[in-house]
């Protein structure tokens, strides 16, 4: 089988700073992997790597058998790797359903393998991600909830087969994390590969199949959520060396 | 279906343009009115051209004429200098004139907002200058003047009907998905990225659209004129555009078209109170923009769907 996504020891200065130091993952397809990590850890520079947005300073990206390391946003958009932003950044002066509808225009080909019209797969999108009633309404007009469920829908548009997604539940009330786990869940359920960066852990633990844990800029961890959140250095790198298990008893 | 949604701007367009055809014979081909309505038929290219820039993608652009003088200089030279067929003389002008267009589109894709206007006014500024300083070639302050070519008659003509379809195409443009493309690269640059927008070729392609169809006007109002001077490159023509645009309204064309041939024509007909044009112009402005921030056009949409809205109850 071809690789999927691989990141093969990546490294992202900036000037001096290391943001990230040799970081090397695979992610197979249908996976819902969470990435962790405190504060300035480096996951959203991670995603921007990723997706395109920052040059990798060395290291190799892999994503669906082509090496995509040197590839613009766009380009690995129209691939099929998507991404959202921790802040919602909407369209704003474009309705809700053009939100999502301008995804549609730029990768058609794998809507029309699978759906009878662009429109009929919009709307699907709208009302998975509950925001049909408000289709004709300007993006620049909804709340922050609501912005964030237009992120995930916006997303959804380009048909994507790996979505990234930074810190979706942050600033939400606990009903409408409970909304967005359960659209993120059907995702998964489809078959849609997710890589998950988000600071509610008990949230996310439910959701993911694995964990990937950055501190520092470095992979301290990777396993399923059972054995991360066991985990030393997880544990050191939350919690201080206090809390960690060896000195459990200082 | 596209064609259906714009049945309103096509038959507006056409009423339009039927006036215009008909009010040249009609009045004997005035010479004063002919003039009017062909400088104003120019400026609503212009302006519409500009909304592309401004209105869509968000390239505040204030240096609109640039392109219509590199195209009118162009063709000025070669008919000065070395008489080739026009029709070549013309393509040349028109590739000059989009040429010029990756002066403002090439910076685009580094600096935004105030800082490509600044950008935009400065390639102006350059321009205004060169023309000053290689008097020898330029003409410096007078121009390049030529005899005249064609008749005012054939040439008015043939800027309406350019109008008409800069126009029509401007909205056809603006309603594809390259329009939906530019409308999200004005929203948010990273977004239209990460929602697989070619940014830079898609900026690229509306200063290419919007530079064809300015050098165009550019060639006919040279012909019309029989000259071209360094005051195309000034800061005042250019200005003008980025007014009459803002009045109109940005972001629908039809509003540019609106302001620009409006405006055209009121300043033409305020030239008896010359003192006071540019007062009055400037209290307009004020006013407009205080009143209807989206410009005059702007102004009457929202009106007309605050209207529909309270009569369906919501």
């Amino acid at each position: 089988m071809r690789e999927f996504l691989t990141i093969k020891s990546l490294h992202k200065y900036f000037g001096k700073l290391v943001a990230l130091h040799d970081i090397s993952f695979c992610v197979n397809p249908g996976e819902v992997v969470g990435l962790i990590g405190p504060n300035g850890a480096g996951k959203t520079t991670l995603f921007n790597v990723i997706t395109g947005f920052y040059r990798a300073s060395s290291g190799q990206i892999i994503f669906k058998g082509q090496d995509t390391t040197q590839f613009s946003p766009n380009k690995l958009a129209e691939m099929g790797m998507i991404r959202t932003f921790q802040i919602p950044r909407p369209f704003k002066e474009l309705t809700v359903h053009d939100n999502v509808a301008v995804g549609t225009l730029f990768s058609p080909e794998r809507i029309n393998q699978t759906h009878t019209s662009t429109e009929e797969f919009i709307e699907k999108i709208l009302k998975r991600v509950k925001l049909h009633p408000l289709k004709d309404q300007p993006a620049g007009i909804l709340g922050h909830g609501n912005l964030k469920l237009l992120e995930l829908g916006r997303a959804q548009g380009p048909f994507p087969e790996l979505l990234l997604l930074d810190e979706p539940f942050a600033g939400l009330t606990i009903s409408e994390i409970e909304s967005v786990s359960e659209i993120l869940q059907a995702l998964a359920a489809g078959g849609l590969t997710l890589i998950i960066v988000e600071h509610k852990l008990r949230e996310l633990m439910k959701l993911v199949t694995r964990v990937i844990v950055l501190h520092y800029g470095e992979k301290i961890a990777d396993g399923i959520p059972k054995d991360v959140t066991q985990n030393e250095q997880v544990l050191k790198a939350y919690l201080g060396r206090r809390w960690s298990k060896s000195n459990a008893g200082y | 279906m596209i064609w259906r949604k714009e049945l309103f701007t096509f038959a507006g367009v056409g009423i339009i343009f039927i006036g215009l055809a008909l009010i040249a014979p009609i009045s004997d081909y005035d010479y004063y009115l002919i003039g009017v309505l062909t400088s104003a038929c120019l400026w609503v290219i212009y302006v519409v051209s500009w909304d592309l820039l401004a209105g869509y993608t968000g390239m505040l652009n204030f240096g609109q004429l640039l392109f219509a003088g590199v195209a009118a200089y162009t063709i000025a030279l070669f008919e000065l200098n070395y008489p080739i067929p026009r029709p070549l003389m013309m393509l040349a002008g028109l590739i000059a004139g989009i040429g010029s267009s990756l002066l403002i589109g090439l910076p685009s894709l580094r600096v935004r907002s105030v800082y490509f206007a600044l950008v935009s006014f400065a390639m102006l500024l350059v321009f205004s200058r060169i023309t000053l300083t290689f008097i020898w070639i330029f003409g410096g302050d007078y121009g390049l003047s030529i005899p005249r070519v064609y008749s005012r008659e054939h040439l008015y003509f043939t800027i309406i009907i350019l109008m008409a379809v800069t126009i029509v195409t401007m909205r056809l443009v603006v309603r594809s998905r390259i329009g939906m493309a530019l409308q999200c690269i004005r929203e948010d640059e990273e977004t239209a990225r990460a929602v697989g927008i070619n940014v830079s070729r898609y900026k690229l392609l509306a200063c290419l659209i919007s530079s064809f169809f300015t050098s165009l006007a550019g060639i006919c109002g040279f012909y019309y004129m029989g000259h071209v001077g360094p005051e195309m490159f000034g800061m005042m023509g250019s200005f003008n555009v980025v007014l009459m645009g803002v009045i109109g309204g940005t972001g629908t064309i039809l509003g540019a078209a609106l302001g620009g041939g409006v405006l055209a024509m009121v300043l033409e007909y305020m030239r008896p109170v010359a003192e006071y044009r540019n007062l009055l112009y400037a209290l307009l402005l004020t006013v407009v923009v205080m009143a209807a921030p989206r410009g005059v056009w702007g102004g009457i949409v929202s009106y007309w769907n605050q209207k529909r809205r309270i009569k369906k109850g919501i």
